[in-house]
């Protein structure tokens, strides 16, 4: 299976296969983050329709160290 | 085949061809005076024929500065974000370079970014930057004394988590020095180029750059920014009106000698063709050339100059009254360190 | 201009070449030029980089210049390791020479191999497909890569990964493998046909020496791999094996943690590394003979390709 990626101009998020985990790379602080994959994919929803608990702390969360997720 | 000199191929005066014997002095100076990144950006794409070898460590340095840069953008969009929008941000020199698109901003590499504030508001983003996770420097009494009272920066402020460090200036010449004025003019003619984000006007860029080649008192750094200077001149100011206009300028901020200075030894090393306007060469401009080639040429000469521009900055920077008790401190500082 | 294995010039050659103009070596595809008036140096080099394509000629175009320098001090005589006119290592005792061109000459390849992905682990061949050992210290991963080097697989590396952008692929730098304190005393009763250089003590890190890789290894430079296996060893005494498999994702997680040149990887190519591993099983393994790892690993090798 290919790998899916999903992201922003401040963020990476790759998973592999089916895999419940995915890594998230912040190119300008090179943090590398293990979410949950779900919660990662998510995050192509626009906030107000983001009604996924976990896409939504994950968002924040990302807020919070400056990245811009959409 | 004689080998061209690293000055030429800055100055965009590429040959046809160069010898593979040339390689080793040229990326050894280049890279002791930190403009290794920005000989790839002159010869790529010029249409020479590089070593593979060559090739792959010019692509190391590029990459280098792109990333380096990139990632300061991003801290002055994260910046920009905590400082209340009210407040003004003018980027100075690397950082600016690249916001504005300048042709120099390729392939340099540069460390802190440099921001300048109108002084009343130094306070409030100084706290902006804190509550982003910025930490003010660990500066003795003497020294926060020494940048918050003398010096036209505050001490520089370091990232918790990323170690990124961010350098406030209220002006660009110190408080104290002789050659010290108000900044609005600065403020007044900044661009917009970003969101939220000025840099000075071109003619103030290439003033900044004179300046800090006297006020740094470093032979490599003084070649960098007569290196930014004839790039910017290139670019910006390419005929005699323009850099008349540019002297004028640099008049009404009463630094016109130094700039005059600054550009004259610039257009020594770097152009084929020394501007008209400027056609005068005066000791200090000898000197600072001399001081700053010193780095990249062996000279007799370098060594003296370097002495010269290290005097010459302090001098620049303080009264003697101020400067000679603090010259002796730093001095006791470094022997009882040692 | 002339490179032949280092073999086939008389020691004394090196030896003044050292003291001289230099001695050229390539690893990997990077050629250097190593000068030194230590002249403790010119013998390991010998033995150690018999094999290594070599040239004494002045005026090479290199990569980079290094140079292992004595230094005289009352008590003692140190030496220095330089490159671009900067000691990146504090100075060491000159009996600690050897050690310390390694040290040194892995510092200069992981930075100037910036344009790859460069990942602080050993790395080993098979049936084609590479095999990565990262390893926190203690993990005994170096004895597990040179068991496996000196063995039925092919070195490409006992320090640095590089992951060639475009390719995907590892690429082979082999050198001398780095071998601590009992792991010297197990290779050479294991290996007793190998050359090892006499181990130096009181070194920061222990006692150390060097095993010379095999022929083959430094022959096959230019064959790259592709990842096949990510194995994070663990060794834990009079224990069996015990075999995790672990996410691609917390594999990708921890080799980005041991990445040196993550900050200039960028958004793309940390996507790179990720594609680099999208082919290889990755587990965790703890393990306390080899007699049981061995014959797991050489099974569980993806096929020729």
């Amino acid at each position: 299976m290919p790998l899916r990626t999903i992201g922003s101009s401040d963020f990476i998020g790759i998973t592999f296969d089916d895999e419940d985990d995915s890594v998230v790379f912040l190119p300008y602080s090179g943090e590398v983050l293990l979410v949950n994959s779900h919660a990662l994919h998510g995050l192509s929803n626009s906030n107000e329709s983001r009604t996924d608990q976990q896409s939504a702390e994950l968002a924040d969360f990302l807020g919070h160290l400056g990245v811009n997720v959409s | 085949m004689p080998c061209p000199s690293l000055a030429s191929l800055l100055g965009r005066n590429i040959p046809a061809h160069i010898d593979e014997k040339c390689w080793k002095t040229l990326i050894q100076s280049a890279r002791q005076s930190d403009l290794l990144g920005q000989l790839g950006a002159s010869l790529t794409n010029s249409g020479l024929d590089l070593d593979w070898r060559i090739q792959r460590a010019f692509d190391l340095e590029l990459l280098s500065s792109q990333r380096r840069t990139e990632a300061a953008l991003w801290e002055l969009k994260v910046i920009r974000n905590l400082v209340p929008r009210a407040i003004p941000i003018v980027v100075l020199k690397g950082c600016a370079y690249a916001l504005a698109g300048d042709v120099n901003a390729k392939g340099r590499l540069f460390s802190d970014i440099d921001l300048l504030i109108p002084a009343t508001f130094l306070g409030d983003v100084e706290s902006a930057l804190i509550s982003g996770g910025w930490k003010p420097s660990a500066v003795s009494t003497y020294d926060q004394h020494y940048y918050r009272n003398w010096m036209h920066e505050i001490p520089p402020m370091e990232h918790v988590r990323r170690h990124t460090v961010v350098d406030l200036h209220h002006a660009i010449v110190p408080t104290v020095s002789r050659y010290a004025f108000d900044p609005t003019p600065l403020f007044d003619q900044a661009p917009e180029v970003s969101s939220g984000l000025f840099v000075l006007c071109p003619k103030d860029r290439v003033i900044h750059s004179c300046l800090h080649a006297f006020l740094e008192g470093i032979p490599s750094k003084a070649l960098r920014d007569l290196h930014d200077i004839s790039c910017l001149l290139r670019q910006h100011f390419a005929d005699e009106p323009e850099i008349e206009a540019l002297l004028s300028r640099s008049e009404e901020l009463g630094v016109k000698g130094l700039v005059r200075d600054a550009i004259t030894a610039s257009a020594t090393i770097f152009m084929d063709e020394k501007p008209q306007n400027l056609s005068q060469a005066t000791l200090r401009s000898k000197l600072l050339a001399t001081a700053a080639f010193s780095t990249i040429g062996a000279s007799p000469c370098g060594h003296i100059g370097a002495q010269w521009l290290l005097a010459h900055s302090h001098w620049m920077k303080m009264p003697y009254k101020l400067l000679v008790p603090h010259l002796l401190r730093k001095t006791w500082v470094r022997f009882a360190e040692e | 201009m002339n490179f032949a294995p280092l073999a086939a010039l008389p020691q004394a050659a090196i030896e003044s070449g050292l003291r001289k103009g230099g001695v050229c070596l390539d690893v990997g595809t990077f050629r250097f030029r190593v000068r030194s008036n230590c002249s403790v140096l010119a013998a390991p080099l010998y033995q150690l980089y018999s094999a290594y394509p070599a040239s004494l000629d002045t005026s090479v175009l290199v990569d980079f210049e290094i140079e292992l320098r004595r230094k005289k001090k009352f008590w003692a005589t140190e030496v220095e390791f330089i490159w671009e006119g900067k000691s990146p290592f504090p100075p060491l005792p000159i009996s600690q020479t050897h050690p310390l061109f390694e040290w040194g000459l892995n510092w200069v390849i992981a930075t100037l191999s910036g344009n790859d992905v460069v990942i602080h682990s050993a790395v080993v061949e098979k049936n084609g497909w590479a095999l990565i050992l990262p390893g926190d210290p203690g993990s005994g991963k170096s004895t597990l890569c040179a068991t496996l080097a000196l063995d039925n697989w092919r070195l490409l590396s006992d320090e640095l990964t590089i992951i060639d952008r475009n390719t995907l692929a590892v690429r082979p730098v082999p050198r001398p493998i780095s071998l601590k304190d009992q792991s010297i005393r197990l290779v050479q009763s294991t290996f007793p046909d190998t050359y090892l250089t006499k181990p130096i003590s009181d070194t920061r890190k222990g006692d150390i020496a060097y095993a010379k890789p095999c022929d083959q290894s430094v022959l096959a430079v230019d064959q790259t791999a592709p990842i096949g296996m990510i194995l994070y060893p663990r060794y834990k005494p009079e224990s069996p094996l015990e075999i995790t498999p672990i996410s691609k994702a917390f594999a990708l997680a921890k080799l980005l943690e041991n990445t040196f040149n993550v900050g200039l990887l960028g958004k793309q190519g940390v996507v790179d590394a990720a594609r680099a591993i999208d082919n290889a099983k990755c587990f965790q393994i703890s393990y306390s003979r080899f007699d049981d790892l061995l014959p797991w690993l050489n099974n569980e090798c993806p096929a020729p390709r």
